[in-house]
């Protein structure tokens, strides 16, 4: 196979990916890809950000490293097509939205929160800003939203973008591999909570919602909420 | 209504085909969609509200009475939805029922079973997961709700007129139509918040009951956070045998006084517009605030907690933030965690704004 056809074919991955079309196959040839070339890596970056523009999404500024943090986040997956040991990382990452299609098994298996820390705030106003602390290292990971989705059917036989929702059957917690050491000074890095802290999460939040159920409520989605926290373990 | 979904869907199909031939742009000139974001803000999902209207109100700090001039009220919301919104907080209180829901968010979607009904004048709610780990709630409470509670989705009571105004300096009610959810007809609701300090709120209500067959939390952008919907709705009598427990280890939470009024050394110095206090409650290692515009809630929490909660950032799950932080008194450090479906920035604030008393 010639260089240019393996390249055009990375492409094509790489398009299929962003509509969220890509095999598995192709899943880990793009990761390879993207760890020893940095063209297909910068195109990649590229592609997330203006998928994010058009979801309407805020993102910082190219030149505030929002590039740079992608990369960073590509070079983290990396280990997961070569090794599994990067697992942790893409749990982190899951909950980013753009990165949804790159780690299903991932997606499926976290059922809890991504906790996220360390990472600039994107997404504050430069209002909001002026009150925080400027060097404060506060995760500000978009929240994952859910998407529209619409009710009615999608006619068969058209273009019908991959399902944004999982339907998720095996609720068994991989949540909390070791927690990584943390690479000092390094500004964009994702941690996985503790257990300590996963466990302090689920408390809080399980408490908040029987709470709430009494306060402002829309009849019985606190309970949803508070019962939904509930693992095994946790 | 159908119609509109379809249009709906092909809207979004060709944004989608826009978006490849915009996504070729992007690429030739990455450094040029900055410029073009903002335009994109308009190209909305059809259900979705761009977050605060135009009429975004009062800098941080207002008094409350000054948030939104009356002008700036719409001229209450019409009448028909305020209507609405009284047949919903009888029907989530006084309606036996028992139905399918699907819970998405994050990405997830979860299904379960609920029901929903009066004995003796205590309510009695039973959740249970379908999907994934199992796991099923049932809670028992009498009718009382909390004292904030005088907005339009108080469980219990009527809308008051107080209520209703102090909730409408926050959000601003609109009535978006009808759509047919699990084989119902609905009329869809929308709380759109006057400011960025808390998430809006889509609703469907029967229109038979008033009841809520769906329920979208939306943040910035317009995106939905989080969606529970029904997809089947049993109105007739529930038996007692639908209120009993199905699994073995079903948690059973007694929520006969949920709101308690004990005092606390914890105060928040800022909370946002039309935020008030419902309930503190002591807890074993700390105290719990609760606060309410009348639709969202959040809950700080101050606990003494070990180093390992040494933690400052935020979590997230669906629509529900929770953003920790530390703050020290007298050389003991304690644990500040702010809990609710707000915004993230909302929640880093209000956590930053915990002050002990005097």
């Amino acid at each position: 196979m010639s260089h240019g056809n393996h390249h055009d074919r990375l492409n094509e991955s790489l398009s299929a990916l962003m509509d969220g079309e890509v095999s598995e196959l192709e899943l880990q040839r793009l990761l390879k890809a993207s760890s020893s070339s940095a063209e297909v890596s910068a195109r990649w970056s590229r592609y997330q950000l203006a998928a994010s523009v058009m979801r309407r999404e805020q993102v910082a500024p190219v030149d505030t490293g929002l590039a740079a943090s992608i990369s960073a986040a590509v070079e983290r997956e990396e280990p997961l097509a070569q090794s599994g040991g990067g697992a942790e990382a893409a749990d982190g990452l899951a909950n980013s939205r753009w990165w949804r299609p790159l780690s299903r098994g991932a997606v499926a298996a976290t059922v809890a929160f991504a906790a996220i820390l360390g990472v600039q705030q994107l997404q504050l106003s430069s209002a909001d800003r002026g009150v925080q602390s400027g060097g404060e290292l506060v995760a500000e990971v978009e929240r994952p939203a859910q998407q529209v989705v619409q009710s009615s059917p999608q006619p068969t036989g058209f273009y019908v973008p991959a399902p944004s929702t999982r339907s998720v059957s095996t609720a068994s917690p991989r949540l909390v591999p070791d927690s990584q050491p943390g690479v000092a000074g390094q500004a964009v890095i994702q941690q996985m909570p503790t257990p300590e802290l996963m466990r302090h999460l689920n408390r809080v939040m399980i408490q908040h919602s029987e709470q709430a159920a009494h306060v402002g409520s829309q009849g019985m989605v606190p309970f949803a909420r508070a019962t939904y926290g509930e693992q095994v373990g946790l | 209504m159908g119609e509109l979904g379809n249009r709906r869907g092909q809207v979004s199909r060709r944004i989608r085909k826009a978006n490849s031939v915009l996504l070729a742009l992007f690429l030739l000139a990455p450094a040029a969609y900055a410029q073009s974001a903002g335009g994109e803000q308009n190209v909305g999902e059809g259900a979705a509200p761009e977050s605060a209207g135009p009429e975004i109100v009062a800098p941080e700090g207002t008094p409350v009475g000054q948030v939104a001039p009356q002008s700036l009220l719409p001229q209450s919301a019409a009448p028909e939805v305020e209507q609405w919104l009284g047949k919903l907080a009888r029907a989530v209180s006084e309606l036996d029922y028992r139905g399918l829901v699907t819970f998405e968010h994050a990405g997830m979607l979860e299904t379960l079973q609920v029901v929903h009904a009066v004995r003796d004048g205590e309510q009695i709610e039973r959740v249970r997961y379908l999907s994934g780990e199992p796991r099923e709630l049932i809670s028992h409470g009498n009718s009382e709700n909390c004292e904030r509670t005088s907005g339009p989705m108080a469980r219990v009571g009527l809308w008051s007129r107080a209520g209703q105004q102090d909730v409408q300096r926050a959000y601003q009610f609109i009535l978006r139509g009808e759509e047919r959810i699990a084989d119902r007809d609905t009329v869809v609701i929308e709380a759109r918040p006057r400011d960025r300090h808390r998430l809006g709120l889509v609703v469907n209500l029967d229109r038979e009951t008033g009841l809520p067959l769906k329920t979208m939390l939306v943040g910035a952008q317009g995106r939905v956070l989080e969606r529970y919907q029904f997809v089947q709705l049993d109105l007739s009598p529930v038996q007692d045998s639908d209120l009993q427990p199905q699994s073995a280890d079903a948690r059973r939470i007694d929520n006969n006084n949920p709101c308690s009024t004990s005092q606390s050394r914890w105060q928040v110095s800022w909370l946002p517009d039309g935020f008030k206090p419902v309930s503190v409650k002591p807890l074993t290692d700390g105290d719990m605030l609760v606060f309410s515009d009348g639709l969202s809630v959040f809950t700080v929490f101050v606990q003494r907690l070990g180093p390992e909660l040494n933690f400052k950032g935020r979590a997230i799950r669906g629509a529900t933030v929770a953003y920790m932080d530390r703050i020290e008194v007298d050389g003991v450090s304690y644990t500040v965690t702010v809990v609710g479906e707000i915004p993230d920035i909302t929640a880093q604030r209000v956590a930053s704004a915990v002050t002990v008393e005097g």
